[in-house]
């Protein structure tokens, strides 16, 4: 029997280990609350008492992130001003795009390894774990030019080709997936006349809807929260975690912005902390990493 | 049927499935053959080169040999490189030393169900799925503004060089925790119940459970992330980059930071790409081997646990 519920008696050593993760959490909420708090302050509230609760709750801060936080770009040459909404719906596409493409082409290649039996499948499954154990430091310039000599750079289009790859742990996810489902079901299709694309699309995958949306959870996290490759890439469309960085850099030294980078960092937190807390248990389910000898 | 039909049926049904699998790994495989393969190529020709301007604004392409090669050999003995390259190890030691040991106490607690266990999970997941855009502005401001008010200490931020490198890695250390006790606590729940019930009734402490039957159960899922962390020594920014943006002191730069922002910082004309690409391979070169003599001393200590 495996797994189960192990419940522990408390011993001397559980109760230190209970008391550092009680001394943990308390930081966290010191720091989130700590953060709501000084989102609505009044820069002169803030300047005057950065651990104090407000007297003059300031909501404008919310309003004034929208206007206040804006990054330059160019487009053709031109310079423009690119403000919040822009910026989160720049996020929005990035996110949505990448962590779709990242999911999907794990998803197709472990499925055509998994099902149909080739020679070339151990081609691939090398070049994952090739490319998992190998590090390769230093090939970001190579990217870069390659992506500007192929028209990948600074367009929507180019980072989603940019992140279709079936390389990593999510394709060895799938793969074990696929392989644990039962034959039976595609075969009975086959039999009926289905063909290979029905049996894939119709059968296989809505078997695998649950581990798909949670790796495409996952990856949507990431992306959302990811800001160096939009950063190196897309420069002409910055993202809303892009627009934060370079104001609170520029603004580091501007006492009275801090309430509004404040605002600004909840704001972009706001549809990450409902995803987590929507679905915390299919993003902390069963994704489990084992060996990689060989 | 007939022996002939049949194998010309098996041989149709073949073929479609060629076919289907061709046309299904055909776009990853291309992306592969461009984003991977290619530019790795291409990152070791770009190495050899030399990018310049002329005087009427063109670019110039030189082929230049070992030379950017010999170049980052030389800085790579410089004070500031070395400096560089012993934050590197200051924060993967650290990382392991500290994230990966609590790590691993954290998802036992999470895996013996003691008090608040469920709660502890989501709570040490939480900073690994918020923005570290938002998480290093909350911490610096707290840093900065709250702890000086609240205990009339002058701020963390203030202080030398590596006071700033010990807070960044404090840091690190704090919001670090998310995938490791995840997939820790994953593996551990792998672990038969008859195994935990047994060493229980021969009465073995909590400690040496932990350290006799479940470290050695979940020993391939450490190993790998003991392995990813040495590959990723040179790769590592610690998020420097967040903290500070591209004006980072050098006495606290971590090789990955620097690696970087030479990336973004060139980005415009390029020309010290050829010059990066060599350090990245002179970095690969060093960082390979120690790679695979961590896996094979990590396989040595593997005592190859069934259950």
């Amino acid at each position: 029997m495996r797994g189960g519920l192990r419940k522990g008696k408390m011993t001397p050593f559980s109760a230190v280990l209970g008391i550092v993760l009680v001394l943990y959490t308390l930081a966290l909420f010191f720091m989130f609350l700590w953060a709501l708090v000084n989102a609505v302050k009044t820069a002169a509230g803030f300047y005057i008492d950065p651990v104090g609760i407000p007297t003059d709750f300031q909501f404008r801060n919310f309003l004034d992130a929208f206007q206040a936080i804006r990054i330059r770009a160019w487009i053709g040459g031109t310079e423009y001003y690119v403000y919040l909404p822009e910026m989160f719906f720049n996020s929005l596409l990035y996110a949505v795009g990448c962590a779709f493409f990242s999911t999907l082409a794990p998803c197709l290649m472990a499925y055509a390894t998994a099902r149909y039996k080739f020679k070339f499948n151990s081609v691939i499954y090398g070049m994952v774990i090739f490319a998992m154990i190998t590090p390769i430091v230093g090939n970001l310039p190579s990217q870069v030019e390659m992506a500007k000599a192929l028209g990948f750079y600074d367009s929507m289009p180019g980072m989603y080709f940019m992140s279709f790859t079936f390389l990593g742990t999510y394709y060895l996810i799938f793969h074990a997936t696929f392989k644990g489902l039962s034959k039976d079901y595609a075969d009975a299709a086959s039999v009926d006349g289905a063909g290979h694309f029905t049996v894939m699309t119709r059968i296989m995958f809505p078997l695998v809807k649950n581990t798909f949306f949670a790796v495409f959870l996952l990856q949507f996290i990431s992306y959302w929260n990811d800001y160096q490759t939009p950063l190196l890439f897309m420069q002409s469309r910055p993202t809303a975690a892009i627009g934060l960085q370079f104001f609170r850099i520029a603004a580091e030294s501007q006492f009275r912005a801090i309430p509004i980078q404040i605002a600004g960092s909840i704001l972009l937190l706001i549809p990450i902390l409902i995803l987590f807390t929507a679905f915390r248990n299919k993003l902390m389910g069963n994704l489990t990493v084992g060996g990689i000898k060989g | 049927m007939s022996v002939s039909k049949k194998g010309e049926a098996i041989r149709k049904k073949r073929t479609g499935e060629l076919i289907f699998y061709c046309c299904l790994i055909a776009i990853p495989l291309l992306q592969y053959a461009i984003m991977y393969v290619a530019v790795n190529l291409n990152s070791i020709v770009l190495a050899f080169k030399s990018y310049g301007v002329n005087q009427d604004g063109t670019a110039t392409v030189q082929w230049v040999g070992l030379v950017n090669f010999k170049a980052f050999v030389q800085e790579f003995f410089q004070a500031e490189m070395l400096q560089r390259l012993k934050n590197s190890l200051i924060v993967y030691g650290c990382r392991l030393g500290v994230g990966t040991f609590l790590a691993l106490l954290f998802a036992y607690y999470i895996f013996r169900s003691f008090k608040g266990s469920q709660f502890f999970r989501y709570m040490l997941m939480l900073p690994s799925f918020i923005s570290p855009v938002v998480l290093v502005m909350i911490f610096t401001y707290v840093v900065e503004y709250a702890i000086p008010a609240i205990f009339s200490v002058r701020s963390l931020f203030d202080g030398p060089p590596i006071q700033q490198l010990f807070v960044v890695i404090l840091y690190n250390t704090l919001v670090g925790f998310g995938s490791g006790v995840l997939m820790y606590s994953n593996a551990m729940a792998r672990i038969p119940v008859s195994l935990t019930e047994y060493g229980k009734l021969e009465g073995i402490s909590p400690i040496r459970e932990f350290f006799t039957v479940v470290l050695p159960c979940i020993y391939p899922t450490l190993e790998t992330f003991l392995i990813i962390g040495v590959s990723q020594i040179f790769i590592d920014q610690a998020n420097l980059y967040t903290f500070f943006g591209g004006s980072t002191h050098f006495s606290i730069q971590t090789i990955g930071y620097w690696l970087y922002t030479q990336v973004l910082d060139g980005r415009a004309t390029m020309s010290s790409y050829p010059y990066i690409s060599a350090a990245g391979l002179v970095l690969s070169a060093i960082t390979i081997p120690v790679v695979m003599i961590a896996r094979k001393f990590l396989d040595k200590l593997d005592k190859e646990v069934e259950f």
